[in-house]
């Protein structure tokens, strides 16, 4: 008996090691792009584009770099900041104020109009995006607003409940909580609105949480959108995700293979993912949590 | 009158009103911005509708027609987006469920192996396309550079050549196997302990657990995940717009469907905003889709096990 358990605790260290190894491994694979992308902000030109490839820098031209990019006439890295948090603002602003009530009434008001609309939304929920846009496209065109300053037609969606993933997460919260609570409200002098508001809303912190981070991810990563409603030489108006793309094109000037100043670009794109890392960190549980619970990315 | 009054006194106290008033945003919202594109892209799919041209006229299903007699990019676009989704998805799940097994293990420190493994994931894909440009550029990029110090090997062109831009579109994706993988860790932490304890004093073995319990336990989390890269597969757009630009370059090698249809509809330089044709290679896309959807399901009553939930 003795030995038995002894022989366990030993094929239980191999284990372990053989673990750990293997974690260790998928960890330096994974991190290397990262630790690539540093190294490239401290070269210059001739490291970057092949004359003298190393993978380590030879000098430190970090600060150079950093300036030359900063300083760029095309570009302004808090105005695309500032953009792209306008339309997440917007976004989520719209989205949570439109779905919470809409999920509410899904939930809680059961009737034949109830029923019908649910199975509508839910016949258009893995849609194509590629179905819905060229009218809308054609639409915001006809109504001058494809260029439009503030970003109409990235936004105007979300102010009209337009997101069926956030309707149900919303719903199926809602469903969890007892219709006692908004009763008591009730029996209080509350209308079903002032219920919803002061009572039920507060409640589904949980989802709206998941929301903000959802449409955070969503907003930031959105390349459709922006290269679609944002003009390509209108670089007071672009966002972060058009920032990189900026320094890809710096010596672009239409031959096929034209020289692409890698260390500028990746001073742009370490600037570019910083807010996203601060984000991620400051908000880790939550984070992974709504990502998990919808699974989802575009 | 009076019985008029009497009925919308009754209409404004049913839940039908309340649902009303609660919902109405939402379903005009729904009848904008989803009922009127769907009949539209339809409609629009029977014309030869441009936005630099004024005129339309009705073309029935020439567009249909056209799209497979003379095409010769819709097979190209609809092969290079399988072969992404498949490619990509496979790879990503194996990877992503070995890693989530190694997570699941009671060893020190795992947190930390879970943020890193996860972090590719949180990085936008605009940034990882810059990143991956750069490290598989052929002449400077880290790899062919690490493949000609090392083994004196001149390494593959990667983005930059028609045979090999595709596959290394494929692995820059599976850099973000991370949300697959906490999908499948979570699957396994709800895998009740009860279950392997039973099957310590039977005297199981570690694999026969494995395939007796945590296989059929998981397997409703593995179907979510197989549908969900599949179908996030199909309808990518970002990474072929990223790398290869609505030319799909080099030479249409990473032209994605959702990147075709784009181009022929919002790009003038290619035919000038073609809306009509256009709509009618989103309708082919969506039967395409519905197609895959529909695989997906049917293939799950083969492994999915339907005690669980």
């Amino acid at each position: 008996m003795e030995q038995v358990k002894k022989f366990h605790r030993k094929h239980d260290l191999r284990g372990k090691i053989v673990n750990y190894v293997l974690l260790v491994l998928a960890s330096i694979f994974v991190l290397i792009p990262f630790f690539y992308l540093v190294m490239t902000c401290f070269k210059d030109l001739n490291e970057v584009t092949g004359s003298t490839v190393t993978l380590f820098p030879q000098g430190n031209h970090f600060l150079e770099n950093l300036s030359f990019v900063w300083n760029y006439e095309d570009y302004h890295f808090f105005r695309y900041f500032f953009n792209t948090m306008f339309i997440f603002v917007l976004k989520t602003v719209g989205i949570l104020l439109t779905c919470s009530l809409a999920g509410y009434a899904f939930a809680k008001f059961p009737c034949k109009l109830n029923s019908f609309m649910f199975t509508a939304f839910i016949a258009v929920l893995f849609l194509p995006g590629e179905l819905l846009n060229i009218p809308f496209y054609e639409i915001m065109v006809n109504l001058n607003l494809r260029y439009s300053p503030i970003y109409v037609p990235i936004w105007i969606g979300a102010w009209f409940g337009t997101d069926i993933t956030i309707i149900f997460l919303f719903r199926q919260y809602f469903f969890s909580i007892p219709d006692s609570l908004a009763e008591a409200a009730k029996i209080d002098g509350a209308n079903e609105f002032t219920a919803f508001l002061r009572v039920m809303l507060p409640l589904s912190r949980s989802v709206i949480v998941t929301t903000i981070i959802l449409y955070f991810v969503g907003t930031y990563n959105d390349v459709y959108g922006p290269s679609l409603y944002i003009r390509a030489n209108d670089y007071e108006h672009k966002v972060i995700a058009q920032s990189v793309g900026i320094f890809e094109n710096l010596y672009n000037y239409g031959s096929r293979d034209f020289i692409v100043p890698y260390h500028y670009v990746s001073i742009a794109t370490v600037i570019s993912i910083l807010p996203v890392l601060v984000f991620f960190f400051a908000a880790q549980k939550n984070f992974v949590e709504s990502l998990v619970g919808s699974g989802l990315k575009a | 009158m009076n019985r008029f009054s009497s009925a919308l006194k009754k209409f404004k106290r049913s839940r039908t009103s309340v649902f009303l008033m609660f919902a109405a945003v939402p379903i005009v919202g729904y009848l904008l911005f989803y009922f009127y594109p769907i009949l539209r892209t339809l409609m629009l799919s029977f014309t030869d509708k441009t936005m630099t041209r004024p005129d339309v006229n009705v073309v029935w299903l020439d567009n249909y027609i056209r799209i497979f007699r003379n095409e010769t990019l819709l097979g190209k676009a609809l092969v290079n987006s399988i072969i992404y989704a498949f490619g990509s998805g496979v790879i990503t799940l194996v990877i992503a469920f070995f890693m989530a097994l190694l997570l699941n293990s009671k060893v020190k420190g795992v947190g930390v192996f879970r943020i890193i493994l996860f972090l590719p994931f949180v990085i936008p894909t605009f940034a990882s396309a810059a990143i991956f440009k750069g490290l598989f550029d052929p002449n400077s990029g880290l790899i062919n550079v690490f493949l000609y110090d090392n083994f004196g090997i001149q390494g593959p062109g990667w983005f930059k050549s028609e045979d090999t831009a595709l596959l290394t579109m494929i692995l820059m994706s599976i850099w973000g196997f991370g949300i697959q993988m906490l999908i499948f860790l979570s699957a396994l932490q709800n895998v009740p302990a009860s279950l392997y304890e039973a099957a310590e004093i039977d005297g199981a073995s570690k694999t026969r657990k494995f395939l007796s319990i945590t296989m059929p336990m998981i397997s409703p989390m593995l179907f979510l995940n197989v549908v969900l890269v599949t179908i996030n597969g199909l309808k990518s757009f970002n990474t072929g717009y990223l790398i290869g630009g609505v030319e799909g370059n080099p030479n249409n090698s990473t032209l994605l469907f959702p990147v075709l249809i784009y181009r022929i509809a919002f790009n003038t330089e290619y035919g000038g905003r073609r809306l009509g044709y256009a709509s009618a290679l989103a309708y082919i896309f969506f039967l395409v889709i519905m197609v895959f959807t529909a695989v997906q399901f049917i293939m799950s009553k083969f492994y999915v096990n339907k005690d669980v939930e």
